[in-house]
């Protein structure tokens, strides 16, 4: 199984790119590109530890945090390490495979696996 | 946005009264209210508009501070002292260059706690400091409330609450301004920067982070529950939103500005009011009080000053102009502007650029120069050459795209064919040039504004400040134009500049007639599309003619005042550049276009 930083105990964190719409936890880690990133996510309220609800995934994902709502970059997105918040595991979609990240389609591993190639 | 640096307002300063010594410095986030608060502190309009990225260079302005001239600079707002934007860069140069007296920290009061890391950045400076809680109505009605001494003894600094849109807090403000500013304490130098070493860097605050997050875990994120949340997640679902671009682009163009615009007021004017009423009444006037028959001619002649320069601007190309800027203002103040720059990021992916290149890319079709100054928002140079390049190739102005729909507004067919030709040479230009050209895009995190209902005296006043800009802009070029033209007329260059190229548009199957428009064209692209409207209204041109002259005219060279700013913007090298690309580009799908038409005998 893939692991992720950020990983301990029973909760894996996972890519922000690899979530589906609807889906909200906490953000646990920032790997930002550059560095005038990171200023603009602290700015922004994109930090660790910050809630955040993901409204939708395409055409990019767009996130809503409790100050602000923004889109980002794919790239970007991989590099934003989520925890799901407890209540994802109780969706009816996808409960086959809760053992893996709550709910995770087919599409979903392709696109963490691509995501991560 | 524009109009840039106020030069008018500095010259009369400088005549009129002693210059301003006290700097005040509107600092802070993106979209926050900054130009606002400026125009209410200076008396001057400054462009407001709900979307980060609106003000790309300062601006000045002067107030009065008890009795004394204070100056007051307008910045384009700044997310840390570590900006890559060239817009940032900005802002971060003046803070370096001009040493405020006064900085006035700019914040939306809903959203305070983000701006802690930005604020204490600014505090370290020290330089005098006052907190500005912007938009307060706003905060209140989200049942957020503050204590402002304790908020006050807490950051030791002054803090004031305001509502720009209101118009409450200011009184109080300007007393604190004025307590602050002639306070006998000197006023001290930017003590943050080091030449060599830039900005000095805040360390990580943990005081700020555990604000933030302890108010964000208490407030939590639940679904959109407010009617302006439920309708961003409609405008940001693809399903919807990009229906409602097309839908909203198409009724924008095709009927308020190609029918209700060039088809009902630009003939209202037009013929009614210049072809009845004020042309026959100047013609009889020079005739009466003229004795000169070359000033005669000057002013009434085909190329004439009246018949030609001031009923192409204020008859022709005003209206379409004016309904664009209604349609582009209303669309910033609601807020749509970067919903649709979400919408449009993946397709602009393919031509370089990212989602905030829609702004200027839409804002070119009200004006290109305008469009091209607005690409300072963009993070790369590469992108915003490749910005300048669509821009000066593909993007009509208002006026021109007006012109251009209402004369193929009767011909459907053809009306296809045109747009059809003009998004397939925009969509592979962009293409080729993004996979030619070394180096990728910026990275894009990008805000969305909450959505408001747009002031309509807020809409208004934008409209007409931007008309009046636009008018103040091409009106001397139309003479100048008129001018040129009619004296080439008179002394016979004229017919032998046609006759010259007059071959090159027989390669395009264009009769010689049209030769004089794409001459106006190299100086103004709008004032070749009311000559283009003129030559159909006559039934000089057939359809094919029609269809090929307006997608050459499309896609020619941009006019003289946005070349200007090109070679401002862009350097001389890299606009010459985009020159020559042009005229292969436009020349040759004109030419390609001809081909087809012949072959398919449309």
């Amino acid at each position: 199984m893939r692991r992720y930083a950020g990983e301990k105990g029973g909760k894996k964190a996972v890519p922000l790119s690899c979530l589906q719409a609807g889906q909200s936890g906490i953000i646990v880690s920032i790997r930002p590109v550059r560095q005038a990133d990171s200023f603009k996510f602290r700015a922004l309220g994109l930090i660790p530890g910050a809630p955040f609800l993901l409204e939708r995934t395409f055409p990019v994902p767009a996130l809503r945090l409790p100050y602000s709502s923004l889109f980002l970059d794919d790239e970007l997105a991989a590099g934003i390490l989520v925890y799901l918040t407890e209540s994802q595991k109780s969706l009816k979609k996808g409960t086959r495979q809760k053992e893996k990240y709550g709910r995770y389609s087919f599409y979903s591993r392709l696109k963490e696996f691509f995501c991560h190639k | 946005m524009f109009p840039l640096r106020n030069r008018s307002f500095e010259k009369v300063s400088k005549k009129n009264e002693v210059p301003a010594q006290k700097k005040v410095m509107l600092i802070g986030f993106p979209n926050v209210g900054k130009s606002l608060l400026f125009q209410h502190l200076t008396g001057r309009y400054a462009v407001v508009s709900n979307y980060p990225g609106t003000t790309v260079d300062y601006s000045r302005g002067n107030g009065r501070l008890a009795g004394k001239a204070v100056e007051i600079i307008d910045t384009p707002g700044i997310y840390s002292l570590h900006g890559q934007g060239q817009d940032e860069n900005i802002t971060l140069e003046l803070l370096k260059k001009e040493n405020p007296s006064l900085i006035l920290f700019v914040a939306e009061a809903a959203v305070f706690p983000r701006v802690m890391d930005l604020f204490v950045e600014i505090r370290r400076l020290s330089l005098p400091l006052i907190l500005v809680l912007n938009m307060i109505d706003e905060a209140e009605q989200r049942g957020i409330r503050y204590h402002l001494p304790a908020l006050e003894s807490e950051l030791d600094v002054p803090v004031v609450a305001t509502s720009g849109t209101r118009r409450t807090g200011l009184e109080e403000l300007k007393k604190i301004m004025t307590k602050v500013l002639f306070s006998p304490e000197p006023s001290q130098t930017a003590a943050g920067f080091d030449s060599k070493r830039g900005w000095e860097r805040p360390e990580r605050d943990g005081l700020w982070d555990g604000v933030l997050l302890k108010q964000g875990r208490h407030s939590g994120i639940t679904a959109a529950s407010s009617r302006a949340e439920k309708l961003h997640l409609l405008l940001i679902n693809p399903w919807i939103g990009y229906p409602l671009a097309v839908f909203l682009l198409f009724f924008c163009f095709y009927y308020i500005m190609g029918i209700l615009g060039a088809g009902t007021a630009v003939r209202f004017l037009e013929e009614k009011l210049f072809g009845e009423i004020l042309l026959p009444a100047c013609s009889f006037l020079t005739l009466k009080y003229l004795g000169s028959a070359f000033v005669r001619e000057l002013l009434m002649g085909q190329f004439g000053l009246i018949p030609m320069a001031l009923r192409y601007s204020l008859a022709i190309v005003l209206p379409l102009v004016t309904m664009y800027f209604l349609c582009f203002a209303l669309m910033e103040d609601c807020g749509y502007l970067p919903r649709l720059s979400y919408l449009l990021h993946k397709p602009l992916g393919y031509l370089g650029l990212d989602g905030r290149g829609a702004v200027p890319l839409v804002l070119g079709f009200g004006c290109g120069t305008m469009g091209v100054l607005v690409t300072r928002l963009l993070e790369t140079r590469r992108e915003r050459f490749l910005a300048t390049f669509l821009l000066s190739l593909g993007i009509p102005c208002s006026a021109q795209i007006g012109l251009i729909v209402g004369v193929l507004a009767p011909y459907p067919k053809v009306f296809f064919l045109w747009g059809f030709s003009w998004g397939i040479i925009f969509s592979l230009a962009g293409v080729l040039l993004n996979r030619m050209l070394p180096g990728r895009r910026g990275y894009t995190c990008l805000e969305f504004p909450p959505l408001r209902l747009p002031q309509l005296t807020a809409v208004l006043r934008k409209t007409s400040a931007r008309v009046y800009w636009y008018i103040k802009e091409i009106i001397p070029f139309f003479f100048m134009i008129s001018l040129v033209f009619q004296l080439l007329y008179m002394n016979g260059y004229l017919a032998l500049m046609e006759n010259f190229m007059a071959p090159l548009f027989r390669h395009l199957g264009l009769p010689s007639e049209v030769t004089g428009i794409f001459l106006f064209g190299f100086l103004r692209r709008d004032y070749a599309a009311a000559g283009l409207y003129d030559l159909v209204r006559d039934g000089v041109l057939d359809s094919s003619s029609v269809l090929v002259s307006a997608l050459v005219l499309t896609l020619f060279f941009p006019c003289i005042a946005q070349l200007i700013i090109i070679i401002r913007e862009r350097g001389y090298k890299e606009s010459f550049v985009i020159l020559i690309l042009i005229a292969l580009i436009s020349y040759g799908a004109g030419y390609l276009l001809n081909s087809f038409i012949s072959a398919v005998s449309l």
